[in-house]
């Protein structure tokens, strides 16, 4: 294994942790600057989930209009 | 089913979600510092990870690949650990991220096979070189044991194939499609980086590949042969991630598509386990300047986002409210062109309805046969071919044979579709946003 590699006891991997979990941090901070992202397929993700979510919710009518697929089924 | 799950605690799907989708992200440079350091290469290289969350790959909502994609990375770790040093504990965690990645993305998946058991077979590192031959051979014999981790994975893709594929299986189209090679090579940084319509993000992805470059040009002499079977065995992941791109179909029946450029993800993390940075300023400059432009360029996704919300989608929340829970609302998408997002982000955005009112969102995943919520039978909204989908092709929407199914219209276009009053259900408009106009059906 390379010696030359920083340690966790010295300075340089320190300051290399921080800029990585400051560049780590700020790679996550757009999904949260608005409500609707530019996503194609977004909507359809959320939308199975709220489905499953409130599947038993009368007022949400899912049971009239959808049904659960078998575990055998898989997104491709 | 995690995200349903997860959204009892968060209180809605959307922040599910958005919880999720951080979490991966964060999981992009942290799995790839875990790769890095099994490996025993450079961890300050994971820098480069973080640029690589934003990539088509998330704008287009390949979300689950997006999620496969830490997972690989992790997984990877754990199969160099376990070649050195197999332990019961680690076989297990391996075989359930085994099973985890199959169910994420079948992709993903395979190349993950590829490059774990070829890891498996390489590491660890033979004692010297005149040994190798020898000890190659050994490990060839041993191999099927050594990755006796994968067996429950397998088991659950021979049920996959056996019990599942709906979604290949319903439909006649069973073509397989491969884009032109050089056509590949020019895609590999657009997939990567462009992003938005403006060039700031080409710049910045294409900054950060120069980056890259000048570590690789600059990198540390190799002095031990430990050292150079290191180099052979992330060389040997680069090639495979590489011949992945290139040998994957673009498309495979009527429904998985995009499965060639989704892999440049993988050819990217593969190029960043290949330099060895030096100690000196030659190494921490370039990774210096890897970690601003990786800041840069998050700081450009979120100015484009923002820009997107406010330009592009407006009050669309009041839309929602104004109509009650559970009704049945279809999507005519006839401008599919962002003024920021290369992709087009509306041909789903009716699903809002669905995610936050219920009811019923047309067009819609649901249509695919192996979607896992799908319509009953006899509630499946008219128009739609049996085998097939629509893609949210708002040409396949017939007033006279379609409308009187829907009780309201979101129309995104500049033009009323149906100010030449098609024969059907008449429609008036009760609200606009930006380009998004809703109409409520008048005729009862």
């Amino acid at each position: 294994m390379p010696t030359s590699r920083p340690t966790s006891t010295n300075p340089s991997d320190l300051t290399s942790r921080i800029l990585l979990g400051v560049a780590a941090l700020a790679s996550v901070v757009p999904l949260f600057c608005a409500r609707h992202l530019p996503m194609s397929d977004l909507p359809e993700h959320i939308a199975t989930m709220a489905t499953l979510r409130h599947w038993s919710d009368v007022d949400w009518a899912n049971r009239v209009y959808f049904q659960i697929a078998g575990v055998g089924e898989t997104p491709y | 089913m995690a995200g349903a799950l997860l959204s009892v605690v968060t209180g809605s799907a959307e922040r599910a979600n958005l919880f999720l989708l951080a979490a991966v992200g964060l999981a992009y440079p942290y799995a790839l510092r875990s790769l890095l350091g099994a490996l025993g290469r450079d961890t300050r290289l994971a820098i480069f990870g973080c640029a690589l969350f934003w990539s088509q790959n998330l704008t287009v909502g390949l979300l689950n690949f997006v999620a496969s994609v830490p997972l690989v990375l992790f997984g990877l770790a754990e199969v160099v650990r376990q070649a050195s040093k197999p332990t019961w504990r680690r076989g297990v965690g391996l075989a359930a991220l085994t099973v985890a990645i199959l169910y994420l993305h079948l992709s993903a998946f395979a190349l993950f096979v590829a490059q774990g058991v070829v890891l498996m077979w390489l590491l660890p590192t033979p004692h010297d070189a005149a040994t190798v031959r020898v000890e190659l051979v050994e490990r060839m014999r041993s191999l099927p044991r050594r990755v006796a981790w994968l067996t429950p994975a397998i088991a659950c893709l021979g049920v996959i194939l056996t019990a599942g594929r709906a979604g290949a299986a319903a439909t006649a189209d069973d073509g397989i499609e491969y884009a032109p090679r050089l056509e590949l090579v020019r895609q590999l940084p657009i997939w990567l980086f462009d992003c938005f319509r403006s060039r700031v993000d080409d710049i910045l992805g294409g900054s950060l590949l120069v980056v890259l470059v000048a570590l690789l040009v600059a990198a540390q002499p190799l002095v031990s042969f430990a050292e150079k079977w290191q180099r052979l065995c992330v060389r040997a992941l680069f090639v495979i991630a590489t011949l992945a791109y290139f040998a994957m179909p673009s498309r495979v029946g009527a429904y998985a598509l995009l499965l060639d450029v989704r892999m440049t993800t993988f050819v990217a993390f593969s190029a960043i386990l290949l330099p060895r940075p030096r100690g000196d300023f030659r190494g921490s400059v370039p990774l210096a300047l890897a970690g601003a432009l990786s800041l840069a360029m998050a700081a450009n996704v979120a100015h484009e986002v923002r820009a997107f919300e406010r330009d592009e989608v407006g009050n669309f929340d009041d839309l929602l409210r104004a109509m009650p829970r559970g009704k049945r609302l279809l999507s005519l998408n006839f401008e599919p062109r962002s003024m920021h997002v290369n992709v087009n982000p509306f041909g789903y955005f009716g699903s809002y309805y669905r995610a936050r009112y219920g009811g019923v969102a047309s067009f819609s995943f649901n249509e695919i046969p192996h979607w896992p919520v799908q319509y009953r039978r006899d509630a499946r909204p008219p128009g739609q071919p049996e085998s097939g989908v629509t893609w949210g092709n708002p040409c396949m929407f017939r007033n006279s044979r379609d409308g009187a199914y829907f009780d309201y219209l979101l129309v995104h276009a500049a033009r009323n579709p149906m100010d030449d009053a098609p024969p059907g259900p008449t429609w008036e408009r009760i609200g606009s946003s930006r380009a998004f106009h809703l109409y409520r059906r008048t005729d009862g």
